[in-house]
């Protein structure tokens, strides 16, 4: 656990640095954030297992959340069509991406609902930060750059 | 509700001291909130973002290490829920935040007590977390000089997550269902179950 002196050394350290999109699994809620800017946001649940956060007010996409990260993962690792995809420690982190899109990490295997200018706006997200060619190592659950 | 707009200050320079001034309270609250007791919180009007908070912890209050925030809900039927408006936020989760340069949830860390003081819902989790939806005030902010960092988003509801210990673990703003309840988006097949709103109290 971090202490308090060592929260102040990295807050000070902090301070002179910029945001950087970044993408985050988080072991504790099993979830992945992928945040593009540090600005006020808010969530739009597009399923049980996707959220976008779009910025206010103009709500631009700038981030989303996948829930049950770590089950999704394995559900594709399960299946011959998703299983394909996978190397032996990396998968794209954009298949995930869109896996969880269509709700595939829920309970209902399919969101037949999904808009395509949702799924395109998730990709244009991932392709101006420059993370569309990125692979996940489902190991360490970090993003590996290409 | 007030509409605050962000600083034009930038990020890079918050004020660290108030943010280590937050650490350091949450963290202390957190140790006490276990110890609270009906009477403490009756007569505690005088500090509401303290309400109910003693100096005591569990070990010496005599109430048991397991005692936790569902317990106070369960011991006080029909309970105003300033009872429960101590919190705390683990010092990991402020250091991975601040780590990731994520200004804006830090900010927003601050606007949760104004909720648990007066929330519009508590739903219990499946996983046993509390989920409080509010619509913040901006008071606690005020109170610790950082209420012109932050956005309050006007019509959007501040959704947290706490731990059985109290500890806020997750937090994010959320746009209304359209059942006209006025609870968050999805609340009802989203959410877990509804233990408590301002008019009716549910069972837990």
């Amino acid at each position: 656990m971090d202490t308090k002196s060592a929260a102040q050394q990295l807050i000070n350290a902090s301070e002179t640095r910029h945001f950087q999109p970044f993408g985050m699994y988080d072991a504790e809620t099993d979830s992945f954030h992928f945040i593009a800017k540090d600005v006020p946001k808010f969530a739009n649940r597009l399923n049980p297992c996707f959220t976008m956060f779009l910025s206010y007010p103009d709500e631009e996409l700038v981030g989303f959340e996948i829930k049950k990260f770590s089950r999704l993962l394995h559900k594709m690792r399960a299946l011959p069509a998703f299983a394909i995809l996978f190397s032996e420690n990396t998968v794209k982190f954009a298949t995930s991406v869109d896996a969880a899109l269509f709700g595939f990490g829920a309970a209902d295997v399919c969101n037949e609902e999904m808009e395509d200018e949702q799924v395109t706006e998730v990709h244009q997200l991932l392709k101006s930060h420059r993370f569309e060619d990125t692979t996940l190592n489902f190991n360490s659950m970090e993003l590996c750059e290409t | 509700m007030r509409a605050w707009t962000a600083s034009s200050c930038p990020t890079s320079l918050i004020p660290v001291n108030e943010i280590l001034l937050f650490i350091i309270t949450t963290t202390t609250n957190h140790a006490e909130l276990l110890s609270m007791s009906k009477q403490q919180i009756e007569g505690s009007e005088a500090n509401p973002y303290h309400v109910g908070v003693v100096a005591s912890r569990p070990e010496q209050s005599g109430m048991s290490p397991e005692f936790t925030i569902f317990d106070l809900l369960r011991q006080f039927p029909g309970i105003e829920v300033e009872g429960m408006s101590s919190y705390g936020c683990k010092i990991d989760k402020l250091s991975e935040l601040a780590r990731k340069h994520r200004w804006q949830e830090i900010y927003t860390s601050f606007l949760i007590p104004d909720i648990v003081l007066n929330p519009i819902g508590i739903w219990l989790e499946p996983d046993r977390t509390l989920c409080v939806a509010g619509f913040p005030s901006g008071k606690f902010a005020e109170s610790v000089h950082l209420s012109n960092q932050m956005t309050i988003l006007p019509g959007k509801i501040l959704v947290c997550n706490l731990t059985v210990q109290g500890l806020a673990s997750h937090w994010g703003w959320e746009i209304p269902d359209s059942d006209g309840t006025g609870l968050p988006s999805n609340h009802r097949i989203h959410r877990g179950k509804l233990i408590w709103t301002p008019n009716q109290q549910h069972n837990s």
